[in-house]
């Protein structure tokens, strides 16, 4: 008997259980767009991810860039795949590297599948440009979210990946990469990115309360 | 290290002060945390009772699940392998590395590979096998067993990894390692370099989803997305327990865990991956495989045991545990420590090896209470202590003790007789502390416990015999 055989038909001896119909899990509260983004913005903020709103997408290239220089980082990024409205290439604020990652780490700035607001959490895809692996081996990792993409939290991702085919990864990120492992204050940057930030493209943006207000 | 030995492990566990130290910060930090996750939910109690159910229902139909897991699976271009003990396992993990033609092997941290003993096994075949989680790497330079599920190195303090990566890293240094950021960026270069150059990448599985054939991986280092990204193999290695049906169930577990292991709403990385590299994409391993290692958990389908498999590995049992934050991991001298080591080594290793394990607990129920999907360890430990009496195994001197202990509970006027005896004796013996009596010392016994804490002293005199005087005394009134 093969391995697989046995192993089957000794499960077969289990007494299948039924799952009482609890109520589902229950959901968060739910409030409007404003809440729903200050949710976020706590939620990466908790995270050691850092945040910022423009309200239209002309408006990322200078939110990348006063980032970066706010962090004393160079101003060249390496772009992944960011939303078509989004033109970096021609932004004069910023130095278009080139689709490589340096050695040393550098900046990625992608876009996303989607975020979730409850977890402070943003979903990468794999797909035909080097996302999944860069995402990991940069220094910066910047991503942008279009305000449709901010979900209020995880249960509400499941029914958009069954909208289409799934993809071979997806990456839930949370934040910068961190050990515990050296003792407490957690360490940022154990493999991955030492720094994420998030830009959030939101055209309501200026009826919000302000996000980093919680 | 071996769990035969706990006595002695646990005792020398207690004279190491790194140790200590790290326990007591566990001790101090892990609960308030935890807690404050946990009420940040809307309905914590329904959330693990959903759990519970779901984890239950799971592994009662097991067999289909994995099924349909496989049939995900194999669609997406993977392949599963299925191993009915730890030796098959390594054997399947071997041949796969050895068919892709592997010299270096990178690994993201998997308790069922520590379980299976993959990394002796490779190494033997002549891999170069690298553990890329910094706590797991820093343990494997030093030849060392994990001391905690989530936390290998929890054991040790920031000069042992210095002093450790002085002895390995040979790169020039100007001074001695100190800082904690330095030990960091000398880890990450190292495993970078590992990274880039590996030919195999193997992972755990935290969860496997039926519906989607997902294997899902949770870390907070990044370590698992780097292993099944870059090399051209990927092998995820996990336990036939770890399926659960749907994208819901999995997000059900996901609230839960790292709410419960480390009191924050997720880790930083929970990824899902459904199959090799697709045409078109710009990156992946081209080709994938899953081993779905038994190793004794489908024995425990229909027994008391059971419950056992509803298990997430999240460590709040640890955390939350006296005997664990007083003795740490290393002292149980098994795989899975901690109370959930306690109730399971018995299962995988029988309860010959293991007798001393569900000793070493208070069944203060604490485990039980924290437990995100609500396993009754101590039910289990119970378990265990009366098979390990029935099989005459532990030849301390409990047994006389107990058959004593039945001979007088079963006799009450000889109850009542020696009771009220010691209770004199045990008042002779005390000494005055402020308005009441306290026991200090009862010579040569006990005197472990004596050397750091003391008794209130009995009356001199037994409830029963109090009882009878009060009621004497209510008749003459
Ligand atoms: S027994 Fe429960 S608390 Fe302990 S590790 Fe498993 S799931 Fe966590």
């Amino acid at each position: 008997m093969s391995a697989r055989d046995a192993i089957l038909a000794q499960l077969s001896r289990a007494t299948p259980a039924t799952l009482r119909p609890a109520a589902v899990a229950p959901a968060p509260v739910n409030g409007g767009s404003a809440v729903k983004i200050r949710r976020f913005a706590a939620g990466l903020q908790a995270a050691s991810a850092t945040f910022a709103v423009v309200s239209g997408p002309a408006a990322v290239p200078g939110a990348i860039a006063a980032y970066l220089a706010a962090n004393s980082l160079p101003l060249r990024i390496c772009p992944g795949e960011v939303p078509a409205a989004v033109d970096l290439r021609n932004a004069a604020q910023l130095e278009y590297g080139a689709d490589r990652l340096p050695d040393d780490g550098g900046t990625l700035v992608t876009g996303c599948l989607a975020a979730l607001a409850e977890e402070g959490v943003v979903v990468l895809a794999s797909g035909t440009r080097q996302v999944a692996a860069d995402a990991f081996l940069a220094a910066t990792h910047i991503v942008i979210v279009e305000s449709g993409q901010l979900l209020d939290g995880m249960d509400d991702l499941w029914p958009v990946l069954r909208q289409g085919p799934l993809p071979r990864s997806l990456h839930l990120i949370r934040g910068p990469s961190r050990t515990a492992d050296l003792g407490v204050p957690s360490r940022l940057g154990a493999h991955g990115p030492l720094r994420v930030h998030v830009i959030l493209v939101e055209p309501a943006y200026v009826e919000c309360a302000d996000p980093g207000d919680t | 290290m071996d769990s035969r030995d706990f006595p002695a492990q646990a005792a020398a566990a207690l004279e190491q002060p790194t140790l200590q130290r790290s326990l007591a910060a566990m001790r101090t930090a892990m609960p308030g945390l935890r807690a404050t996750a946990l009420a940040g939910l809307p309905d914590y109690p329904a959330l693990r009772a959903r759990a519970r159910d779901m984890r239950d229902a799971s592994i009662g139909s097991l067999g289909e699940l994995l099924r349909a897991y496989e049939a995900r699976v194999i669609a997406a271009g993977g392949t599963v392998h299925w191993a009915r003990n730890a030796e098959e396992a390594c054997r399947i993990v071997g041949e796969l590395c050895d068919a892709a033609g592997a010299r270096r092997v990178i690994k993201s941290k998997s308790m069922v590979t520590e379980e299976i003993g993959l990394n002796d096994s490779l190494q033997r075949r002549g891999l170069q096998v690298t553990e890329t989680d910094l706590g797991e790497y820093i343990i494997q330079l030093r030849g060392e067993r994990p001391s905690h599920i989530l936390a290998p190195a929890l054991h040790l303090g920031l000069a042992d990894v210095a002093a450790t990566f002085e002895q390995h890293h040979r790169r020039p240094r100007a001074e001695p390692l100190r800082e904690a950021e330095d030990m960091l960026a000398e880890a990450r270069a190292e495993l970078r370099a590992a990274f880039l150059g590996a030919d195999v990448g193997i992972t755990g599985a935290n969860f496997l989803v039926a519906e989607t054939g997902a294997a899902v991986i949770v870390t907070n280092e990044g370590n698992a997305d780097l292993s099944m990204t870059l090399p051209a193999t990927h092998i995820v290695v996990t336990g036939i327990e770890k399926v659960v049906p749907t994208l819901e169930d999995l997000g059900v577990l996901l609230r839960l865990l790292a709410r419960s292991a480390i009191g924050e709403p997720l880790s930083a990385y929970t990824t899902l991956v459904h199959g090799p590299r697709r045409p078109g994409d710009a990156a992946g391993p081209r080709a994938f495989h899953v081993v779905l290692v038994d190793n004794g958990r489908s024995s425990l389908l229909g027994t008391t045991q059971q419950p056992l498999l509803r298990c997430i590995r999240c460590s709040a049992c640890l955390n939350h545990c006296p005997v664990y934050t007083s003795v740490g991991g290393h002292a149980y001298g098994s795989v899975y420590s901690g109370p959930i080591g306690a109730a399971l080594t018995p299962a995988l290793t029988g309860i010959a090896a293991a007798a001393h394990l569900p000793n070493a607990s208070t069944l203060c129920g604490r485990c039980e209470d924290v437990c995100p999907v609500a396993i009754p360890i101590p039910d289990i430990l119970r378990h265990w202590r009366s098979q390990a009496l029935a099989a005459r195994i532990g030849t301390g001197p409990e047994r006389p003790g107990l058959r004593a202990w039945r001979y007088l509970a079963a006799h009450p006027w000889l109850y009542g007789r020696v009771l009220a005896l010691a209770a004199r004796v045990l008042r002779l013996l005390s000494v005055p502390a402020g308005a009441r009596r306290r026991l200090r010392g009862l010579g040569s016994l006990g005197r472990g416990w004596f050397a750091w804490r003391d008794l209130p002293a009995p009356d001199g005199e037994t409830f029963q015999e109090r009882w009878r005087r009060r009621r004497l005394r209510q008749r003459g009134a």
